[in-house]
């Protein structure tokens, strides 16, 4: 009982996470954040601005599946149904 | 240059592995021998669908164009798979649960069943699918001129999509399944899903680091207006394709099958959440240096959205180049299979369906064979789709850019959204709201967006483009209104998906949704609190199961229909024959059917042949707010009668007790008039005699005033306990303690019912005790305590040799004297009312007393400190229990004497 309460509570915090995470990737994409990187220079030869985006995205796969992983162990521990309740 | 038949043959090859591989696993699947299919890889895989020839050669042309923004494309799905747990979950829980087969069936589903919506989503789909159709065969057939070298693009176009629609009737309407699946399809795209990822990375690792000297040298002598586009990179323009983008990974005609309908288990999407971005991060991530060193390495005027082919070409890598071609002819050859088939079915579902059942069945059943008008109208409808496809590509004269018109179509499926988002997350969203927004978008779109980019040969002519149709500015399709200075794209989404959700809110809002519409809504919009798919319908008109029975047979085909029904029948314990037409297996084969035709022609069906219609849904949510209403009261009700009855019962609890107490108190007058009564008697008789005695002996005299002093001191003794009990019972008297041997006390006592005791011939068992312990206690009060107690053990004890037991103990801070005799003891009901006034017990007999004896005793022990209660022994003899505290000074002796022990 404490098991599945636990599991539900830890569920519950990788969906935090995750609306999080896309808030964060949302945020730093569009405009006007996504603009810090418009700058006129290179790191390791390869165009700031261009380096930003792929690192943003790259960040916000690996956030994903770590979260995935997590959720899905999450939900194999609670019976499957019980995780229904989020409005949105 | 390569040979134009060894071209053909090559993607013949290619085209017949495909087929081989869904011919093998549809097989397969029929065998369940498929488990690797069923792997969220292969999911994902067949999602990647998205990425098509827009994507393999359009993205670097869009990248050498204007910079950045064409990663913007990928950036949208990607938040949309990442915040998957938000909407695609919802999504897929949605389509099962309802065997949704299309976004037409989604949408019309959602509001009511409604054909008129299915309808217009179907004529949308299809209009914004034309561009990206017309892209992929533009795509297939530039690439094959290029690699070929051949200059009839408009033959060779009409070649491409005469070969595409008869591969895509051939793969997707050998059958017809009965959730609208099609594993074997599935399987190709995913086949192809990984070779245009090989190919595009093959391309891009060999132009980085051949062509190229590594990344270094690629972005070398690059300005930063190259990479980030000219002017406002992340400006307004970025988040214009981003939206629909997003969009579209799920609406697009296209998506909604394989993210949706294909879906197997919902624990794929989560998987599917990092590796679909994945993919797309692989696809784009050399778009960028491919691009520069075209635009570096390539001739002035070379299209770079072939950079990808035209690269290799150019640097004599012709295998690579083959490896390219097919990449791209995957990517355009996945996608149009799939948006053809998902098309098809819509129009097949939506618009064919329904006009046949006006046409063919004018009574009760259906005539025709159903099933097979739906193949025909499917394979038909494919052909129409490519053939209009054609007539874009024809008539836009394929000049645009390859992103230019997908962005186009993206938009147009973005027309959508409102209507679906609205539809599962907001239960007030109307049929009303639906149809006004999505037409008013619709209507939008095609202005800004669609007629424009046929560039002025379609409808609208050029000059109405630049000045207005008939002159008039304020309608010049690209500034509408007065809407200038801003890019055409930017533009269009404004206007189109801005006015479509205002107008979907405002309708929405004025208008009423009717019975179905509601129950529909809240199936949609609570999915997850909703167990099963539908809600029972009532059948008022008792439905012909033989009927039903043909009519499944038609649609789901013989074998699946005899298994349905054998299923239904032998859940309700048949063994054999049709199972009755209950609402639970026309509602079963409602969902069934749907699977197949849709939700709205399915109802439609269903509706005709069992005549759920008779009892009007209105009537049925009204019955059903009613029940809801009523079991509601009930529960109130009940929750309420418990309350009272629980009240109720502590009343009678209270009311009992009071009764007793008011018995008592009853018998307590009784008893003290009756023991005033007896000394008063006498009192009264004897001084009257003295009154009128004068003839009275003075010894005779003498003898009377003292019987009347004796009484008078009876009776103030009387009135004394009585007062004493009363002041120690409220704590109105202080007892005076000091520290006196608890030994010395019992002895004493003893002492004084020692001439009791020898009269009654009790022997008294007094062991001793521990050594002398120091009680606080006064040592009056003491003695009247014990001299009750013991009396009593003398005077009630009626066995043949009476015998008073006398026990001490020490227990931690109190001292205990425990007092039994042999007599009989109490009852443990007694116990509970022998400490009250007036209360004499069982065993009291004849002997007088006025009852206060126990109660004065209990009052001056707790007075003390200490208590006096009935205890029990295990074999259920009582006994009196004296509590007292022991002094300070022995208790620290008895804690240390203990320790010891």
């Amino acid at each position: 009982m404490t098991e599945r309460r636990e599991s539900r509570v830890t569920g519950r915090k990788i969906r935090d996470r995750s609306i999080a995470l896309v808030l964060v990737g949302t945020i730093l994409l569009l405009p006007p954040v996504a603009g810090i990187s418009h700058v006129d220079s290179k790191i390791g030869g390869i165009p700031v601005s261009l380096l930003y985006v792929f690192t943003v995205w790259a960040f916000l796969i690996a956030g994903a599946a770590a979260l995935s992983r997590a959720l899905l162990d999450s939900q194999s521990a609670a019976p499957p149904g019980d995780n229904d309740d989020l409005p949105g | 240059m390569l040979s134009v038949n060894f071209l053909l043959l090559i993607c013949l090859t290619y085209v017949a592995l495909l087929f081989a591989v869904a011919f093998v696993v549809d097989r397969n699947t029929r065998t369940r021998r498929t488990q690797w299919l069923h792997s969220p890889v292969i999911y994902t895989l067949s999602i990647s669908v998205y990425c098509t020839s827009w994507t393999f050669y359009g993205a670097v042309g869009s990248a050498a164009r204007n910079g950045l923004e064409f990663v913007t494309i990928y950036l949208g799905p990607t938040l949309v798979f990442v915040g998957w747990w938000w909407l695609l979950r919802k999504l897929v829980r949605i389509g099962r649960a309802h065997r949704i087969t299309s976004i037409a069936d989604l949408i019309s589903s959602r509001y009511g069943k409604s054909s008129g919506l299915a309808v217009l989503v179907t004529l949308i789909a299809v209009i914004a699918i034309t561009p990206y159709i017309a892209l992929q065969l533009q795509s297939v057939t530039r690439s094959y001129q290029i690699i070929s070298g051949d200059a009839d693009s408009v033959t060779a176009a009409l070649w491409v999509a005469a070969g595409m629609a008869l591969f895509t009737i051939l793969f997707g309407t050998r059958n017809l399944d009965a959730n609208e699946r099609h594993h074997g399809v599935v399987a190709a795209i995913a086949l192809e899903a990984i070779v245009k990822l090989l190919a595009l990375i093959a391309v891009g690792i060999f132009v980085t680091f051949v062509v190229a000297d590594g990344l270094g040298d690629v972005f070398s002598n690059v300005p930063t207006d190259m990479v980030t586009g000219l002017g406002d990179a992340f400006g307004p323009r970025w988040p214009a394709p981003t939206f629909p983008s997003a969009t579209a990974t799920i609406w697009m005609p296209r998506q909604f099958p394989v993210t949706v309908v294909e879906n197997i288990e919902e624990r794929h999407l989560a998987t599917a959440s990092w590796l679909f971005p994945l993919y797309l991060f692989g696809m784009t991530i050399f778009i960028m240096p491919i691009a520069i060193v075209g635009l570096k390495v390539m001739p002035q005027g070379t299209n770079p959205d072939f950079f990808v082919l035209t690269l290799p070409l150019a640097e004599q890598r012709q295998e690579l180049a083959l490896l390219a071609f097919l990449g791209g002819f995957s990517s355009a050859t996945s996608m149009v299979i799939v948006a053809a088939i998902a098309v098809s079915t819509m129009v097949s579902n939506h618009v064919v369906m329904p006009i046949a059942l006006r046409v063919l069945s004018a009574g009760r059943a259906v005539s025709g064979d159903v099933r097979n008008l739906l193949l025909v109208s499917r394979r038909i409808s494919i052909a129409a789709i490519l053939g209009l496809g054609f007539l874009y590509f024809w008539l836009s004269g394929g000049a645009d850019s390859l992103a230019a018109i997908g962005l186009i179509a993206f938009v147009g499926v973005a027309q959508f959204l409102p209507s679906l988002l609205g539809g599962i997350f907001w239960r007030g969203a109307t049929r009303a709201g639906a149809m006004a927004g999505m037409l008013a978008g619709f209507c939008l779109w095609a202005y800004t967006l669609f007629l424009p980019g046929l560039g002025g040969d379609f409808l609208l002519s050029a000059a109405a483009l630049t000045e207005g149709p008939w002159g008039i500015a304020m309608l010049r399709p690209q500034s509408l209104f007065g809407l200038t200075e801003m890019d055409p794209l930017v533009h269009a989404v404004v206007w189109s998906v801005g006015m479509n959700t205002l107008i979907f809110l405002a309708v929405s809002s004025l208008s009423r949704s009717d019975a179905l519409e509601r129950l529909q809504s809240t199936l949609f919009v609570d999915v997850f609190r909703t167990t099963g798919g539908e809600p029972a319908g009532v059948a008022v008109g008792t439905a012909e199961v033989e009927d039903l029975y043909t009519l499944a047979q038609r649609i789901l085909g013989e074998a699946p229909a005899a298994r349905l029904f054998d299923e239904m029948a032998r859940s309700q314990g048949l063994a054999d024959g049709l199972p009755h037409p209950t609402d639970i297996v026309v509602g079963r084969l409602e969902r069934e059917l749907a699977g197949s035709i849709g939700a709205a022609s399915a109802h439609a069906l269903v509706t005709r042949i069992a005549g759920r219609q008779s009892l009007g849904m209105t009537d049925l949510i009204d019955i059903a707010d009613e029940t809801q209403q009523l079991l509601e009261t009930t529960r109130q009700l009940a929750e309420k009668s418990e309350e009272l009855e629980r009240t109720a019962d502590q009343l009678r609890q209270v009311n009992e007790r009071l009764r007793t107490l008011d018995m008592q108190k009853d018998d307590f007058l009784n008893q003290v008039s009756h023991e005033l009564r007896t000394p008063m008697t006498s009192i009264r008789s004897f001084s009257e005699i003295l009154m009128d005695g004068d003839a009275l002996e003075a010894t005779e005299k003498s003898r009377f005033v003292r019987i009347i002093h004796n009484e008078t001191q009876r009776l103030t003794r009387l009135l004394d306990e009585l007062l004493d009990i009363s002041r120690l019972e409220a704590g109105t008297v202080s007892v005076e303690l000091e520290d006196i041997d608890a030994a010395d006390a019992l002895t004493v006592a003893l002492d004084s019912v020692s001439g009791l005791t020898r009269n009654a011939g009790v022997s008294v068992d007094f062991p001793q005790g521990p050594d002398r312990t120091l009680v606080r206690a006064n040592s009056d009060r003491l003695r009247q305590v014990l001299i009750n107690i013991l009396s009593n053990a003398v005077k009630y004890n009626t066995a043949s040799t009476p015998q008073i037991r006398i026990r001490v103990e020490r227990r931690s801070s109190d001292f205990l004297i425990d007092i039994a005799d042999n007599g009989g003891g109490i009852t443990r009901e007694e116990a509970a009312t022998i400490f009250d006034k007036f209360t004499r017990g069982a065993r009291s007999g004849p002997e007088p007393g006025a009852g206060l004896g126990l109660p004065i005793s209990r009052a001056i022990m707790r007075a003390m400190g200490g208590d006096l209660t009935a205890e029990f022994q295990p074999d259920g003899t009582s006994f009196f229990r004296l509590r007292l505290r022991m002094a300070v000074s022995d208790v620290a002796d008895a804690v240390a004497s203990e320790h010891v022990r």
